[in-house]
């Protein structure tokens, strides 16, 4: 449970699949089909040409080169920003305060209440539990609210609508003691990532 | 495909924590952000192949400025001059043998339909929902199956490696090698597995199909 | 900083950032359980006012003695929040009555939690 952007992964990736799939078709093509090479030396020579020709118009005056190169160094240095941006934003957002309130009572001042709090508190209910292996929480960042991912790694053949039920009257404790319901996120798993597979396998 | 039993009815009622109504209607439960939270955890980020994705477009246009920045200020090219590499482009397929074009282009092809594929696909874990009406719960399927295998096990009365079971998104596979000599209850079976199933309710609630060998296992 | 004292007796006593530190921590100490050690004071001017800022962790049965006994987190003092608002007040209350010292406000941010069951603290 994190901040990764999956839509814009989807769209990019999409992007970026259609244009190599476009290249790696002419590509084929091009090897195999004679009608498609002689297109694509009619075409892309002309179409090379013509910025050519642009960039003799475009000089800078003074120096041998054209500006159109500057553009495409810039071009080509906003892309690659971009892609480190994107690439940044995979797998954001963990966050540190469940509670804030400005001004509460009778004197100025903050109220804020740490993820730590409600981290502790679950991971000592927690621990110790025979039925499982192991147990962890976090404080996240959801569309601008806090939210609670819990973390825990039953042992084999433990029931997990059971787990769910505990752990869900933990959570309810922990809403009572600080003071508020934060969304909280569950996840009954087994250790090692759960694959893309259609099915699990187990004894 | 042949389904033993069908899962469909599932007994409503708000008393009972199965009920599709407490998590399927998040209002109810004052969270408005959990069915977002639970599409999300059930399927794939795709940050993987975002993450091969960028990189190889950061070092494809890596490249490309500093051939261009080079030839920009007007010093020769690193390893091939823009002007020049344009010039090969454009007179392709000439100059290359055409098997190693085409094995290139098939390689990109398949690449890009990969990532299409990644980029359309919805990419489902193998996970289930589990109804809570507190929090969004997500249960990884090898963790239904031990649960359900073990329920197998004393159902049948055999010992852990009689049994294997198998979870996938719509479907419960039992399988089971019966104790040479002791008859087993394919129809008890069934109704236990099934039975435990009821009690976690998770959605989609998978069918329930029960295999049991034709060979037994030895004196287990 | 300087401060008239109560009595009538011409002349100021300063009272230097250490001791007014130590009076915060140990009052934020007592109104939230904790040892005054572990809570952090930083301070602030605000127009001539003081404005004090801690950081500190806060005592709170633990999540299972709450579910077998829901009435532990009032024995607690309530939920943490309305302890942590009511401290605001106690804080500034007990400052201002040692040291005389003006706050404007009193920032607390819980930093974690110290589990106490039954005098025992883990």
């Amino acid at each position: 449970m994190n901040g990764t952007p999956r839509v814009l992964n989807r769209i990019l990736i999409g992007i970026f699949g259609l244009l190599l799939l476009a290249v790696g078709l002419l590509l084929v093509l091009l090897a195999a089909v004679p009608a498609v090479a002689a297109w694509w030396q009619g075409w892309s020579s002309e179409a090379w040409d013509r910025v050519r020709t642009g960039s003799e118009s475009t000089r800078i005056p003074g120096q041998s080169e054209s500006w159109l190169w500057i553009v495409m160094v810039l071009l080509l240095i906003a892309v690659i920003v971009a892609m480190v941006a994107w690439l940044a934003q995979q797998g954001k957002g963990r966050s540190n305060i469940l509670v804030a309130e400005d001004d509460a009572g009778e004197v100025p001042g903050y109220v804020r209440i740490g993820g730590g709090v409600a981290e502790q508190a679950l991971r000592a209910a927690l621990a110790g539990r025979p039925d499982l292996a192991g147990a962890t929480v976090a404080t996240y960042d959801f569309r601008g609210r806090p939210g609670l991912r819990i973390r825990v790694q039953p042992r084999q053949g433990v029931a997990p609508h059971l787990l769910a039920a505990e752990v869900s009257a933990l959570v309810e404790a922990l809403d009572a003691v600080i003071g508020r319901r934060t969304p909280v996120f569950i996840h009954i798993g087994s250790g090692a990532r759960s694959r893309f597979g259609r099915a699990e396998r187990v004894r | 495909m042949t389904h033993a039993a069908s899962m469909n009815e599932v007994p409503s009622g708000p008393e009972l924590p199965g009920n599709p109504g407490t998590y399927a209607d998040p209002e109810s439960s004052g969270e408005p952000g959990r069915q977002r939270i639970l599409a999300r955890e059930t399927t794939s980020s795709r940050a993987g192949a975002a993450v091969v994705a960028a990189i190889l477009v950061i070092a494809v246009c890596g490249y490309a400025l500093l051939e261009t920045a080079v030839r920009a200020v007007g010093q020769p090219p690193w390893l091939i001059d823009p002007q020049t590499a344009a010039d090969q482009v454009t007179a392709l397929p000439a100059g290359v043998p055409p098997v190693l074009l085409g094995t290139v282009g098939a390689i990109l092809l398949a690449a890009g339909v990969g990532f299409v594929l990644a980029a359309i696909l919805p990419g489902r874990r193998a996970r289930h929902i589990l109804a809570d009406p507190r929090a969004a719960v997500v249960v990884d399927d090898e963790v239904i199956a031990s649960a359900l295998a073990r329920r197998a096990r004393l159902a049948a009365n055999v010992t852990q490696e009689q049994v294997m079971v198998v979870v996938s998104r719509r479907e419960v596979q039992v399988n089971v090698r019966p104790t040479s000599g002791v008859p087993l209850s394919t129809g008890d079976l069934q109704a236990a597995v099934e039975a435990e199933l009821r009690d976690m309710a998770p959605e989609p609630m998978p069918a329930v199909r029960v295999n049991v060998a034709s060979s037994g296992v030895i004196g287990a | 900083m300087s401060v008239a004292t109560g009595r009538q007796l011409a002349g100021h006593n300063r009272i230097n950032t250490q001791a007014l530190t130590s009076v915060a921590r140990a009052a934020a100490a007592e109104a939230l359980g904790v040892p005054a050690q572990d809570v952090r004071a930083d301070w602030n001017d605000e127009d001539g006012l003081l404005a004090l800022s801690l950081v500190t962790p806060i005592a709170i049965p633990s999540l299972t003695s709450v579910l077998r006994d829901p009435s532990r987190v009032a024995s607690f003092g309530g939920p943490i929040q309305d302890r942590t608002v009511a401290a605001k007040a106690q804080i500034l209350r007990r400052v201002t009555e040692l040291s005389g010292a003006q706050l404007s406000r009193v920032d607390i941010r819980i930093s974690g939690a110290t589990i106490t069951d039954g005098g025992r603290v883990r």
